[in-house]
């Protein structure tokens, strides 16, 4: 038996945390706020998320064309705009690519959230600079050397390689499907996942038959005989290699995939979800899929409904919407997220053949626990930015937070820490935070800011108590730190104040938080010198 | 043509990189650089010419010797220490020269380790002793280390009296010093000497110990057995002459005289000449042509070494390129090599030994530590009979490799590109290789994306990468995701280029490029020489 291949660097292990739930009935969750916020957290370590990578800047105004600014896209966007009778409606104002058309069902199905011109503040045109601000969630100008997704998996395994895999989590934290493990899974000191190049070397990894990837070198003679040698070696060294190999035994895809080769996305999918269904613990997937950078033959000038771009969309949504038909049969759709990000989008007018690189552009996030339905405008063609690009309405950011607190119930300490920041959440999904089901039991709504923020010395923190009772507000840095008490103690029912000087912190982000016997709301507060 | 006719083309690139991987521990850029073009025999003028014996170790932290100072109980572990990193370095620092490649050789067939000698200032002696006869006299080689204090230890001669008869070092003498085991063809009767030339060279050495006061040895007349001793027909029914008083020990040069009369003593150290340097698969026509011809010239040159290397590194065979990556890397020469490889290239610099002794010693504890990681540990063999690889049918090299050396290979590569850790007179000092610094090097234009991936491997790899796997680098590890992969490279090395002081630029290259070369030492090509 021979493995003609080179695997590299796959590890694996599993996050979940013990459950803790053995023994509580359901109704017992139901019953007690805490064991209710116990049993979410549980239900949490259950939960995948799968990132899907569009590199190179997807061409969001011509993924989902703005039906209401048909004059100005037939304008600006002559050399790929789609004829008018090939649009494929979504609704009144929204069109679809023809070959991005197979969305639509999930979209109708309220299996896809639609989140209209995400960016972050100053775009990076940098293909790799842009790209390192959305792997690891930095800020324009500000310089992170690890992934946002590696600081979720460090946070509740700090010391991850050393001592994984163990009993507790036999399976890999993390997966990337791909040839390097990109910097979104890079952790605090190490990589936090495995990578498994693609489907040939998961299939020869799974049945250990020998097969003739495009990277493998064939090579015959004493030096040949050596590297399958090596092979061998390296195809049983992978810590997980064993683990992955019996969970993919058991698991079967169920969907009609499309032929291998045919579509790179759907190929990566497919793996993904062969290791859900059997069993695999891993709570992150990242694949990817590559060519968005479309300058030049986006469209053919012959038919502009085909062309590489139109290829692209059509591995996107054939690989999107099988890989749910896929989870549904395998009845494991609740436990699986989407989530699409691309480095940026690209410019409305067109140069002569493709799409330069632009700014904002959709998201997607897929599957049943999503809320459905589009958040957010179709960005508009005529208010642009004066470099001529789209102008932004959420932050990358936020979408982040709001996965990671609504989908993996990460709390203001776990947000803080991968975040650095707070951000606003956006109600994408079905499932809702800790924060939120306290706040909603309670049928409490309190609001909490601080004016003027940003502030340099005094500042005044105002919020309205729904009722009278004893409050304790503390200041926090990014990390989550207690700074100091602002207030302590009983008070009564309506608008309250605090006086704060802020004169003594250090520039940057801090963020207050608001106790009360109802709940707990927080706010951020910018201090600049 | 016969095989060790003499290569008398000049050398091609690759045949450089095959001479200086083979015979040295500097196949660098620069040293292939020079020797390209030349004729083997100019290469082999340096490869062998002497070089000034080099200075004793020092205990780093007062820079005092300690060789020929008093045996000091609390001391001798660090010394030892001390005596494998000042080795380390030695390998460390040699250049374009055989001689530490053969001062290992003697080791790994000369054994002696920590464990059963003691004391460091033995195993000092000892190194220093095989690394003067680098390019010595074998016979007198020989008769050294019989008597060399540290193998007296090892092999418990100094406990081989005429009143208690140890044998151990007269079998291990013959079986694996000198001529070596042939098949069994009687009880006790191992073709190329008998259970009874044991039990007689065992008599001629007995009286022989050692001295820890001044380190050396000292012959006992009256340990010393007199009678006569009777060999047998393996060595022509020989008959050593007993002598009584000094001149006993006179006996010990007739036996080594009578063992390097025999043809297949001269084979013997042919046959581990070849698995050393050139490869592990002896047939028929190897063992007449080359093994034959290297014993005639060894024989006929009075058992010096210098010109069997000298016949060996010049001829067809060495260079026949089925003989070029043929064999699995050692974790000394991968340690070692690699590291000097990208010596120019670390930030900060290595230690030096003049200015920051202690520096210099933990830093080339590194490099021993790693080895020993990898199961090759110097002064720390796992018996007498040397490292498996170098004898153990049918892997030999390749058990180099397992899942367990394997991944601390890969740690070790790892460690290379993202840094570990060293105390230094600056205190804990962070070791990386800067991996821009080293592209900008060997790549004079680092923009062009397929011709870095071309420079950043092409000394690495046992064998030449195919043009598949170099579009591989390119593709899925440079630049994954881009349809445009190189102008996507181009264009983000242009942007640093321009601002090579701002963080987020550089990290968006060297982070690719550390891509590269972490890849590129995992692969099965780079762990051939």
């Amino acid at each position: 038996m021979k493995r003609r291949d080179f695997l590299t660097g796959l590890g694996s292990a599993a996050i979940g945390l013990p459950l803790v739930l053995d023994g509580f009935t359901t109704r017992a969750f139901a019953e007690s706020p805490t064991l209710k916020h116990v049993a979410m957290l549980a239900a949490a370590q259950d939960r995948v998320l799968v990132l899907i990578q569009l590199s190179g800047g997807n061409d969001g105004i011509n993924t989902l064309i703005p039906l209401d600014q048909l004059s100005d896209y037939y304008r600006l966007r002559q050399a790929v705009a789609i004829p008018q009778n090939r649009i494929v409606k979504l609704n009144d104002a929204t069109g679809l690519h023809p070959t991005f058309a197979p969305i639509k069902s999930l979209f109708d199905d309220g299996n896809l959230t639609i989140v209209n011109g995400v960016s972050y503040p100053t775009v990076n045109q940098s293909h790799f600079r842009s790209t390192d601000i959305w792997f690891t969630a930095s800020d324009s100008e500000q310089y992170l050397s690890s992934g946002w997704l590696g600081r979720f998996v460090n946070y509740e395994a700090p010391t991850y390689p050393t001592g994984y895999p163990n009993d507790k989590t036999p399976d890999p934290l993390a997966i990337e499907i791909g040839g390097a493990m990109s910097l979104t899974l890079q952790g605090n000191t190490n990589a936090t996942g495995i990578t498994i190049r693609d489907l040939s070397a998961f299939e020869q990894l799974v049945s250990g038959q020998a097969t003739t990837g495009g990277s493998v070198a064939q090579r015959t003679g004493k030096a040949g005989a050596r590297i399958d040698f090596i092979r061998d070696v390296q195809a049983q060294s992978q810590k997980y290699s064993s683990r992955i190999r019996s969970v993919a035994d058991k698991g079967r895809n169920k969907a009609q995939y499309p032929d291998k080769g045919k579509n790179p996305l759907a190929d990566q999918l497919q793996i993904v979800a062969r290791l859900i269904a059997g069993g695999l613990q891993t709570r992150v997937y990242v694949v990817n899929l590559g060519g968005f950078d479309t300058h030049w033959s986006q469209a053919e000038p012959s038919d502009v409904t085909t062309g590489i771009h139109a290829n692209l969309l059509r591995y996107l949504a054939e690989g999107m919407k099988t890989f749910q038909q896929d989870l549904k049969l395998l009845g494991l759709e609740n436990k699986v997220l989407g989530m699409t990000i691309s480095e940026f989008g690209r410019r409305p007018a067109t140069s002569s053949l493709g799409t330069d690189h632009g700014t904002a552009g959709p998201m997607f996030l897929f599957g049943a626990p999503v809320k459905g339905g589009i958040i957010g405008k179709n960005p508009s063609l005529t208010d642009l930015l004066p470099d001529g690009n789209l102008k932004m309405q959420y932050d990358f950011r936020q979408l982040y937070t709001s996965v990671l607190s609504q989908w993996f119930q990460a709390d203001t300490q776990h947000l803080n820490t991968v975040m650095m920041k707070s951000f606003e959440q956006l109600p994408l999904l079905t499932t809702t935070s800790v924060r939120d089901e306290q706040a909603q039991a309670t049928a409490i709504s309190m609001t909490i800011r601080n004016y003027p923020n940003p502030c340099a010395g005094a500042t005044r923190i105002e919020y309205h108590l729904p009722q009278s009772g004893t409050v304790h507000l503390t200041l926090h840095d990014m990390l989550g730190r207690e700074i100091a008490t602002v207030a302590q103690g009983y008070q009564a029912q309506g608008a309250q104040s605090v006086e704060f000087d802020a004169s003594h912190l250090a520039q940057g982000a801090y963020f207050y938080r608001l106790q009360t016997e109802q709940g707990m709301t927080s706010g951020q507060m910018n201090v600049v010198r | 043509m016969a095989l060790m006719d003499a290569y008398t083309g000049v050398l091609d690139e690759s045949r450089v990189k095959h001479l200086l991987r083979r015979t040295t521990f500097a196949p660098t850029t620069d040293n292939i650089k020079s020797l390209t073009g030349r004729s083997a025999t100019a290469a082999l003028a340096n490869l062998l010419s002497d070089t000034p014996i080099p200075s004793p170790p020092i205990d780093p932290t007062t820079g005092e010797q300690w060789h020929n100072k008093s045996y000091n109980r609390d001391k001798d572990a660090n010394y030892n220490e001390y005596l494998k990193s000042w080795w380390a370095g030695l390998m460390f620092n040699d250049g374009v020269s055989l001689r530490e490649k053969m001062t290992l050789f003697w080791h790994n067939l000369l054994v002696s380790s920590y464990p059963a000698v003691q004391d460091a200032r033995y195993l000092y002696r000892q190194n220093a002793l095989l690394r003067r006869f680098a390019f010595g006299n074998v016979r007198t080689l020989l008769k050294e280390i019989t008597i060399d204090p540290a193998m007296l230890r090892y092999l418990n001669g100094n406990t081989n009296t005429k009143a208690t008869i140890n044998e151990n070092y007269g079998r291990e003498l013959q079986e694996l010093f000198t001529i070596g085991k042939g098949a069994e063809v009687s009880a006790g009767n191992y073709t190329n000497y008998t259970e009874q030339d044991v039990r007689a060279a065992a008599r001629v050495l007995t009286g022989w110990t050692d001295v820890p006061e001044g380190v050396t040895s000292r012959f006992v007349a009256d340990n010393h057995v007199s009678e006569d001793k009777q060999f047998s027909a393996a060595y022509q029914n020989t008959v050593i002459r007993g002598r009584s008083g000094a001149d006993g020990a006179q006996e010990t040069d007739e036996l080594l005289d009578m063992i390097f009369r025999q043809p297949e003593t001269a084979r013997f150290f042919c046959r581990k000449l070849y698995v050393w340097f050139v490869g592990t698969e002896i047939d028929a026509t190897i063992e007449k042509e080359v093994i034959g011809e290297l014993a005639n010239t060894l024989r006929g040159g009075n058992w010096e070494i210098k010109p069997v290397l000298e016949m060996l590194f010049k001829s067809q065979h060495f260079f026949d390129t089925a003989n070029i990556g043929a064999m699995v890397k050692s974790p000394i020469d991968l340690v070692v090599s690699t590291t000097k490889y990208f010596s120019k290239y670390f930030a900060p610099t290595i230690p030096s030994q003049v200015s920051d002794p202690e520096g210099y010693y933990n830093f080339m504890k590194w490099l021993w530590q790693n080895a020993d990681t990898q199961e090759m540990g110097i002064l720390n063999h796992p018996n007498v009979a040397g490292w498996k690889a170098y004898y153990q049918t049918p892997l030999y090299d390749r058990l180099w490799m397992n899942t367990a050396t394997l991944a601390s290979r890969n740690d070790f590569t790892d460690k290379l590109l993202g840094g570990f850790t060293i105390a230094t007179k600056q205190g804990m000092t962070r070791f990386a290789v800067d991996s821009i610094a080293f592209a900008k090097d060997v790549c004079s234009s680092p923009s062009n994306g397929d011709d870095l991936v071309d420079k950043l491997s092409i000394d690495l790899t046992g064998v030449a990468l195919t043009s598949e796997q170099k579009l591989y680098l390119m593709d899925e590890v440079l630049a994954p995701g881009f349809s445009n992969a190189r102008g996507a490279w181009d264009m983000n090395w242009s942007f640093y280029a321009v601002d090579p002081d701002n963080p987020a630029k550089r990290q968006a290259v060297q982070s690719r490029i550390d891509n590269v070369l972490k890849f590129v030492l995992q692969m099965p090509e780079t762990h051939l020489v």
